[in-house]
């Protein structure tokens, strides 16, 4: 079929398979000449077989994870499908928290073995039902979920060879300070006091006063 | 040695005779993570049966380098050259695809002259990815030349890299909205070379170890992949091709300029190794003839390479375009990251403790917040947006960050200032249509020499030029003469122009011949 696909294809398309399983979808939206499905999690195994039987969607290029701390079910776990046969690509979301696990879509496509490996190693969202949960990127002996948004860029140990024992070790990290401010910038950091106060800036204080 | 790992004892080989079938005992090895035949940094536990391997377990992390977390902190632009770090063996396909999924968000198109310099360099890339991959893969089962040969010419394609942006690997060549700078009439022409050398050196590969028996024993049926395995198992590229799958992502959701290009797309028949390596080896002969097109087209298409908006790109260096006032606060955004919501959505979003708290921004891992995102519009203070008319614009002209990409304004040049000789010859022509008698003689020297080329000297002197001027400016007073090209050669300038006497019949051309001396031109051989 045509690519790119128009909206009102993606939203044909959309409003099919929601009408087609109204247990399984929660709804849709097109953005970006995308076509986002929503579901809840304990559907995904259904709805995935539902798109890859009835909609041709046999192919599942990625699986990950996305945090929004913020919200009470913080992840979203993403999948993207792409169907050969029809040029179409999709994109479904099911939200999940950090103790209730997703069902594990292996027995639907083999590919999500590591995706969803990964995905628990990153976010540490469990996947129930997977036959080998475990971490896949991280080091030996990791702690925490590096992608989560409160986990800091720095991390939490550092790794150095020590002359003395002959070895390398683990550490650590000592300066977790978050190091952000910029000094090409006019207005961040000037609270922290990294920024220097741009001449003129002094008249925006006192116009607001008078 | 002793334990479950041992080797079978040395009696059992005298037992071998009597026995139909010798039990031997399954090994647990392990295969890296340094390793040769690891081609980087891969660590593979094993389980063999004899010299069958049972079992595998690889430990994938130990490259992994926190790419996604990075790009949680940093403005889109300065986490491009994270990008060639991904695949070290065709950076640019990178950060093709990252610069693609921005370019989506903010609805950028790069001008045609981007999209076939990213055409180019993505088949350059691929070439440098199947060459790896087919030497060493000969490498693997026992052929050291293979890949000596392939790397020549790989270093060559790296040679080209780096003509075009500096580096040989990391070349953060690739910008949102186009690519960082234009390649040089030189570099496209040595390309196009290459590309007519290059399939006798695919051939020379063919031929040294392609038809090699040990070479076809050790790939020929070995891991075959169906093509329901294949896509069960998220295939994708050469991996589906060499199963029979006609699925190409240049042809089927076309990107960059491939919808103009002319190739085919090999496909394999069953799914094994000697298969894949037959296509990566036809795949190169196709990128051959792609990157030939794009350098034909190249040649013919001139340009700008990246998008003229100042709100994703900074303006290129001599635009002799006013950049004050109001075309700053999109050149803020420039420097500051891009004006979209998802980015709006990650500087605003600050928790008290000042981290950062979140961008879901598009590394692989990462979903863009759509645009309608209610929370990214909720927390974005007033005055913030980027694409928002600012308060205080013109404040930001001070700061000495962006001074230095003032380029001189829209006025018109004056000879006041010490100029290049190019700005000399412009400055008087500009005046010589403006009819400013005093402007375009300001441009010359005191003791000007204009003389024919055959060296007979027609004007000496400011006073003999200047009433010389003020004649043809009295004469023809719509006199208008058009620039149809220049050539800068040290102190010299040669113009070719054509004059429009009434202003709209072209009446002569003339070559003049400036020559500058001490910041004015001393010298002007004409030939009308």
């Amino acid at each position: 079929m045509s690519w790119p696909a128009t909206s009102k294809q993606l939203e044909t398309l959309g409003k099919k398979i929601v009408a087609n399983g109204k247990q399984t979808f929660t709804g849709f939206t097109v953005a970006f000449g995308e076509l986002t499905l929503t579901a809840q999690a304990p559907q995904i195994v259904l709805a995935l077989t539902a798109l890859r039987d009835q909609y041709g969607f046999h192919q599942l290029v990625d699986l990950c994870g996305v945090d929004y701390p913020e919200r009470e079910r913080r992840f979203d776990v993403v999948y993207h499908l792409l169907s050969m046969t029809e040029n179409r690509r999709i994109r479904i979301k099911v939200q999940t928290d950090e103790d209730t696990p997703v069902p594990s879509v292996v027995e639907v496509f083999p590919a999500a073995d590591w995706f969803e490996r990964e995905a628990f190693d990153m976010y540490g969202i469990f996947f129930e039902n997977h036959p080998d949960l475990r971490r896949i990127l991280t080091d030996y002996g990791f702690h925490g979920h590096p992608l989560r948004k409160d986990f800091p860029m720095t991390g939490y140990v550092e790794v150095r060879y020590d002359d003395e024992l002959k070895r390398v070790v683990y550490e650590p990290v000592k300066s977790v300070e978050w190091r952000n401010w910029d000094f090409l910038s006019p207005w961040e950091g000037v609270e922290q006091g990294f920024a220097p106060i741009i001449p003129g800036d002094e008249k925006a204080g006192e116009k607001s006063k008078s | 040695m002793t334990g479950d790992n041992a080797p079978a004892a040395a009696t059992d080989i005298f037992d071998r005779a009597s026995t139909s079938e010798t039990p031997v005992r399954k090994f647990n090895i392990n295969f890296g993570p340094q390793h040769p035949a690891a081609h980087g940094v891969l660590r593979l536990v094993l389980e063999l049966d004899g010299e069958v391997v049972e079992r595998v377990d690889p430990h994938i992390g130990l490259l992994h380098r926190g790419t996604e977390k990075l790009c949680e902190a940093r403005p889109y632009q300065q986490t491009i050259p994270y990008m060639d770090r991904l695949d070290y063996v065709a950076p640019m396909n990178q950060e093709h695809a990252y610069c693609l999924a921005i370019e989506k968000l903010l609805d950028v198109t790069p001008p045609y002259r981007a999209l076939l310099i990213r055409t180019l360099y993505d088949e350059i890339g691929r070439i440098l990815n199947h060459l790896l991959n087919v030497t060493t893969q000969a490498m693997d089962v026992g052929a050291l030349t293979p890949p000596l040969w392939g790397f020549e010419e790989r270093e060559k394609l790296m040679v080209f890299y780096e003509r075009a942006s500096g580096a040989r690997m990391h070349a953060n060549y690739y910008r949102v909205g186009g690519v960082r700078q234009d390649l040089p009439e030189a570099l496209v022409r040595d390309i196009s070379d290459w590309c007519d050398f290059f399939p006798k050196v695919c051939d020379d590969l063919e031929g040294l170890f392609g038809n090699n028996r040990i070479f076809k024993q050790r790939n020929v049926d070995i891991g075959v992949v169906s093509k329901e395995e294949a896509i069960a198992r998220s295939f994708s590229g050469v991996m589906v091709r060499g199963s029979g799958i006609a699925w190409d992502l240049r042809r089927a959701q076309p990107y960059a300029a491939y919808n103009d290009m002319e190739f085919n797309i090999p496909v394999g028949v069953n799914g094994d190794c000697y298969d894949r390596y037959l296509c990566r080896m036809q795949e190169m002969r196709e990128s051959t003839k792609i990157m030939k097109q794009c350098c034909d087209a190249l040649l013919k298409t001139p340009g700008p390479v990246l998008v003229d908006n100042n709100k994703v790109s900074p303006p290129r260096r001599g635009r002799d375009e006013a950049l004050d006032g109001s075309a700053h606060p999109p050149l803020q955004a420039v420097h500051r990251g891009l004006p979209d919501a998802a980015r709006r959505g990650l500087r605003l979003r600050r928790g008290a403790e000042g981290r950062v708290r979140g961008l879901p921004g598009l590394g692989r891992h990462q979903q863009a917040l759509p645009a309608e995102d209610p929370r990214a519009r909720l927390s974005a203070p007033a005055g913030h947006g980027l694409d928002e008319p600012r308060p205080h614009a013109g404040r930001r002209l001070r700061h000495p960050g962006l001074a230095r990409h003032r380029v001189r304004g829209d006025r018109p040049l004056t000879a006041a200032a010490p100029l290049q000789p190019g700005d000399l010859a412009q400055g008087q022509l500009d005046a010589y249509n403006a009819q400013d008698l005093d402007a375009h003689c300001a441009f010359f020297a005191d003791d000007v020499v204009v003389a024919d080329l055959n060296g007979d000297v027609t004007i000496r002197g400011m006073d003999a030029y200047r009433a010389k001027y003020a004649q043809v400016f009295a004469d023809f007073p719509k006199n208008r003469a058009e620039l149809a090209n220049r050539i800068v050669v040290g102190d010299t300038v040669i113009d070719h122009e054509r004059v429009y006497r009434d202003g709209q019949t072209e009446a002569f051309q003339v070559i003049a011949i400036y020559t500058i001396a001490g910041g004015k031109i001393a010298r002007v051989d004409f030939r009308k």
